[in-house]
């Protein structure tokens, strides 16, 4: 019984102990710009590991997680172990008392936070700071620049080196410089220390980077410090040495540039075709081939010459023939000092002329801006006249038709009229009531004309054939029942219609009131309006025979009532044309 | 009096020829693709008073290859309404396609499409004329046959006729192009507003090398419509009348 209660007992207290996150740092307090080891280790495995926050120390590295597990056999005994460790390196940058946050991790689910911590950096004593003026005097670097006013793709050089006189036991880049804004090509440098003399003072130095930098933009750039990680051999003052012991140590240090300002201006406004290369270029072109067979391939080649920042000039837009199958250019270069020294750079195109006939490559042209001459240049290459002689390979011959579609894929508006009328600006337009008063006078006109016609022509007395149209038109009207009549075969009315019509047409036309109609006013006003005395005795036979017919009965009425219209119509006619 | 008026035509001449090398010069320009100073150059013709729809083209033209499609866009429009051109049509179309703005058009219904592609095939002035013309010769036939017993009435009729629906043409087409205000948006970005207040509701936004049609005047305000029919007020100062 008691044994187990042991056995838990450890359990437990193992158990308790792994769920414990520790914080530890090699040195506290330490001093403004030592390197300080920070880490966070825990017995067990855990995942999820959350940073801390460094208020103001700068993390030079970290979190690195590292994990040890180890597995004992003692006295029969079995036992294993896992500890996860993360690591910082920290550096100090000025003095004061820091506190670490708590991190975190997971272990089995459960969020274990360790403690907050507080680490205290002091200040260099007066011993230390006069050793550190000590090594910056003799180890520094220096940076130099070749030109610190420029126009933007004009090119510098930036050379690091290292000036030492202490035993360097090895160097290490820890922060590279940020170049924003340039475009950085790295040149080839040797790591030998060579011995030079500033001031009468011996310097060992060594180039450790040697940069051209095109600027890219145009502003105040800043280029950076660079730091360096330096190992220095140094004397063991402390007398207590062991016989084994070393007479050095190894001093850790880190030294950097100081930062350096470039102004980079604009270039000037420059022209359609310019291309950002700036330098002082001149530009070859060559043809391997002017005379030619279709289908075979010729060779155009560029070549650009000169100092500036060649590495950026694209290849430039040359017109090929249109009948030409052109392919990307093969671009090769030798650049020295990334430009600074005369560099060559060639473009060659693989052009394969289709068709026969006689060709032109026009001339292409580079636009550079002058940095020296602070203008901008153009170098052009020549025409290249080819001939292309029709390819007499059977090949050819057993091919089909090789017809070309011609498209056109561009569209750009049509081209500008070279001549033209110039005319005063006016309204070019009448005016709107002008407009009226011409169009509608003719309106108007024809309107009075036709006014005219239908007043005045009814007392033209000399229009004999117009007066008998006129009559027999109201003879029409006046007979339209009796007309109708006849289209029903109604018999009985017609003959009173027929007479109906008589006497109100004579009434109408003699101003005759209704009382006084009978045959003795026919004959007076007939005589007094000097109408024929055959036309009298007609009317009034035309009546009676009316009057006699509508009382007897007759077989044949059908052809008698067409008879009696007539007669009608024509009296009615007469009457008309007597009294016009 | 004699003198006077020879002087003043002199002048003219003298003026019309120097715009003529005007415009050769402002061609030249074009030429080498020095747009602004051609533009300059035709603007110089058009400040002595004079204009023609190829003068009108150029500019637009320069105006184009400058890339201010507004001025483009109102060029190329001031060119067509001077004349009618299958190139300015066709180089409007284009700089229609790079403004910010696409307007979708309402379709019109085919009579009137045909009606207006009968208006438009002259100018308003040429229809004055051609409508005085014939009703002029309708009379002058009246009164032909009132005096010889010229008896084919219906001619007569087929003239009225004829002559009617060239007062219609005419009066359309004075709708169309003299009564109708159409303008371009010069500013890059305009709310067109529901009311001619600052204040009122934003319905849409133009942007510059828009057509719009002028419907209404209220102080700097206008009423415009756009073709796809939706309509609001906007400032006038931002476009510019055709």
């Amino acid at each position: 019984m008691k044994k187990i209660i042991l056995i838990l007992f450890v359990f437990i207290s193992t158990l308790s102990f792994a769920q414990k996150l520790s914080v530890t740092a090699d040195k506290n307090p330490a001093i403004v710009g030592e390197q300080i080891l920070i880490q966070y280790s825990i017995d067990t495995e855990g995942s999820n590991f959350k940073s801390p926050n460094f208020n103001g120390l700068r993390v030079l590295s970290g979190p690195n997680p590292s994990t040890q597990s180890s597995y004992s056999f003692v006295n029969g005994k079995s036992q294993s172990s896992t500890k996860t460790t993360y690591s910082y390196y920290l550096k100090a940058t000025k003095e004061g008392t820091f506190n670490i946050t708590p991190a975190t991790i997971k272990v089995d689910g459960k969020t274990i936070t360790s403690k907050s911590y507080q680490l205290k950096i002091v200040k260099v004593s007066e011993k230390n700071k006069a050793q550190k003026k000590l090594l910056s005097e003799n180890l520094f670097i220096k940076v130099d620049v070749s030109k610190r006013n420029i126009v933007v793709g004009e090119q510098i050089i930036v050379t690091y080196k290292l000036f030492t006189r202490l035993e360097l036991n090895n160097t290490e880049l820890s922060e590279l410089p940020d170049l924003n804004g340039f475009w950085t090509k790295d040149l080839e440098t040797s790591s030998s220390f060579k011995r030079d003399v500033i001031d009468g003072v011996p310097y060992n130095v060594a180039t450790i980077k040697k940069s051209v930098l095109t600027a890219q933009k145009s502003g105040k750039l800043i280029i950076d410090p660079m730091e360096l990680k330096c190992s220095i051999r140094v004397k063991n003052n402390k007398r207590n040495r062991g016989f084994f012991s070393n007479n050095y140590q190894i001093q850790e240090e880190y030294i950097s540039s100081k930062s350096i300002t470039i102004t980079v201006t604009e270039l000037p406004t420059p022209p359609p075709n310019f291309h950002g290369a700036v330098g002082k270029f001149t530009i070859k072109s060559e043809v391997d081939n002017t005379t030619s067979n279709a289908n075979e391939a010729i060779s155009y080649k560029l070549t650009i010459t000169g100092t500036g920042n060649i590495e950026l000039i694209e290849p430039l837009a040359i017109q090929f023939p249109e009948d030409f199958e052109v392919y990307d250019p093969k671009i090769s270069d030798r650049i020295f000092e990334g430009g600074r020294k005369r560099s060559i750079k060639t473009f060659e195109y693989l052009l394969i002329p289709r068709y026969e006939g006689e060709y032109t490559i026009t001339s292409s042209s580079l636009v550079y801006y002058n940095n020296k001459t602070k203008k901008y240049e153009t170098k052009k290459t020549p025409q290249h006249h080819l001939i292309i002689n029709a390819n007499n390979n059977t090949e050819d011959e057993n091919s089909t038709i090789n017809q070309q579609i011609i498209k056109t894929e561009k569209k750009d508006i049509h081209y500008i009229f070279t001549t033209t009328k110039l005319k005063e600006i006016r309204d070019n337009i009448l005016n709107k009531n002008l407009f009226i008063l011409i169009f509608f006078l003719p309106i108007f006109l024809i309107i009075l004309l036709w006014t005219h016609n239908t007043i005045v022509g009814k007392t033209d007395t000399n229009s004999s054939d117009w007066k008998n149209k006129k009559a027999n038109k109201i003879a029409l009207k006046r007979l339209k029942y009796a007309q109708n009549c006849i289209n029903n075969n109604d018999f009985d009315s017609f003959f009173e219609e027929i007479e109906k019509s008589l006497w109100v047409y004579f009434a109408d036309k003699f101003k005759v009131s209704i009382a006084d109609l009978s045959k003795e006013t026919v004959s007076t006003h007939f005589y007094s309006n000097a109408i024929d005395i055959n036309t009298e005795k007609e009317f009034i036979a035309l009546l009676d025979e009316c009057e006699f017919a509508r009382y007897a009965p007759d077989s044949n009425k059908n052809t008698q009532m067409g008879e009696i219209l007539n007669k009608a119509k024509r009296i009615i006619i007469e009457v008309e044309t007597a009294l016009r | 009096m004699k003198s006077k008026t020879l002087i003043i035509t002199l002048l003219v001449s003298i003026s019309s020829f120097a715009s003529d090398q005007l415009f050769e010069k402002a061609n030249k320009a074009y030429n080498n693709s020095d747009y602004t100073s051609a533009i300059t150059l035709y603007d110089s013709i058009l400040i002595t008073g004079l204009e023609s729809s190829e003068l009108y083209y150029n500019l637009a033209n320069s105006h184009y290859k400058a890339q201010d499609w507004a001025n483009a866009i109102w060029y190329y429009e001031k060119s067509l309404k001077l004349e009618k051109n299958e190139k300015t049509i066709q180089n409007l179309e284009l700089a229609n396609l790079k403004i910010i703005d696409r307007i979708e058009e309402i379709p019109q219904l085919f009579y009137k499409k045909w009606f207006s592609s009968f208006i438009s095939i002259f100018n308003t002035f040429s229809w004055q004329l051609i409508s005085i013309l014939i009703i002029w010769l309708t009379l002058a036939i009246k009164i032909l046959s009132q005096f010889t017993n010229y008896k084919k009435k219906h001619f007569l009729s087929v003239m009225y006729s004829i002559s009617l629906i060239s007062l219609f043409a005419t009066y359309s087409s004075y709708q169309l192009n003299i009564t109708k205000k159409q303008a371009i948006i010069f500013t890059s970005s305009i709310a067109v507003n529901s009311a001619p207040t600052t204040n009122s509701t934003i319905l849409f936004s133009l942007h510059s090398g828009s057509k719009i049609e002028i419907l209404d005047t209220i102080g700097e305000w206008i009423n415009i419509r756009i073709a796809n029919g939706s309509s609001g007020w906007i400032k006038e100062s931002s476009c510019k009348i055709l």
